[in-house]
């Protein structure tokens, strides 16, 4: 995420200027999170109010958006917790053997010739990308998204989730797998020009 | 007695075992031993292989996702609606 100079003292704050900054940016991270959009708006709508009671807390250490996503990301595990019927800790498909009983791969993985970066302005890919990630569970998603999207470090996620490295790991590990099996699946076994068998 | 235990990994190594330590890579340093299974693994198979490709690609995707989810236009954009009942709600809140 980008490094703001740092502001010791909260700056008045202008609301629009403030959401027009941020909102798109967090709307988009807890679609990824959660996968539904009204949802997602919700916990935008209660992030930033959270943010604004805290102001007197951000002490600036961190950017302001890297503030407003832990803030978010807070939110999001209020929201699993409240909802566990409906949302699940991990998906059923995370317990599934990716492996046969010799130990190799049941569906052999397949070449994905492609772009991320072209991809990404696919609104279909991204549909897929956000159903396939909400499918990994809070539990998977919560640990991946501090690893690989925010690039926390391993000591920092196990402080935070209150794991073990090897605990960490192993979530990271189920995560990929589940999210590669996805996304071949949903994705690049129907699009030629992207994946070569 | 430890070249007795890096061989047996060695020999030992399935796409399981190799799939793990590629997911791992990732995120920490492999053993020396850990290393070379993976590699000669690696060597003789392809779907491995792939998963590696796999691996490498997602690191990229977060990347630019990272960079982009605040700034890139075409992406999903918070509603209208949304961010006009933000700013009220901010504005209420401050008034309070």
């Amino acid at each position: 995420m980008d490094k703001n100079p740092d502001q010791s003292k909260p700056p008045k704050l202008d609301p629009e200027k403030w959401v027009s900054q941020h909102a798109d940016g967090l709307y988009r991270y807890a679609l990824l999170r959660v996968g539904d959009p009204d949802i997602a708006e919700d916990l935008v709508q209660e992030t930033f109010l959270a943010a604004l009671t805290a102001r007197k807390n951000f002490i600036g250490k961190s950017s302001e958006r890297t503030w407003l996503i832990a803030i978010l990301r807070n939110k999001s595990v209020e929201y699993w917790r409240k909802n566990k019927h409906t949302a699940p800790a991990s998906s059923a498909e995370t317990q599934q053997d990716y492996f046969d009983k010799g130990k190799h791969w049941a569906q052999s993985p397949i070449d994905w010739k492609s772009d991320p970066q072209r991809q990404l302005t696919s609104q279909e890919f991204w549909e897929t990308l956000q159903k396939c990630i909400s499918k990994m569970g809070h539990t998977l998603s919560d640990a991946f998204f501090m690893r690989e999207l925010e690039k926390f470090s391993t000591d920092l996620i196990c402080k935070h989730l209150k794991i073990s490295p090897e605990g960490l790991w192993s979530r990271l590990h189920r995560a990929r797998l589940h999210l590669r099996h996805c996304l071949e699946k949903n994705w690049f076994q129907d699009n030629d020009e992207d994946a070569e068998k | 007695m430890k070249f007795a235990k890096a061989l047996k990994l060695i020999l030992s190594i399935k796409c399981q075992d190799a799939a793990r330590l590629l997911s791992g890579q990732c995120d920490r340093t492999l053993s020396r031993s850990e290393k070379i299974a993976l590699k000669l693994h690696l060597l003789i198979c392809r779907s491995c292989k792939r998963y590696q490709k796999q691996l490498h690609y997602f690191q990229s995707l977060f990347k630019h996702l990272r960079h982009r989810l605040f700034t890139d236009k075409a992406l999903p954009k918070a509603s209208k609606d949304l961010r006009d009942r933000i700013v009220k709600a901010l504005r209420r809140s401050r008034e309070k």
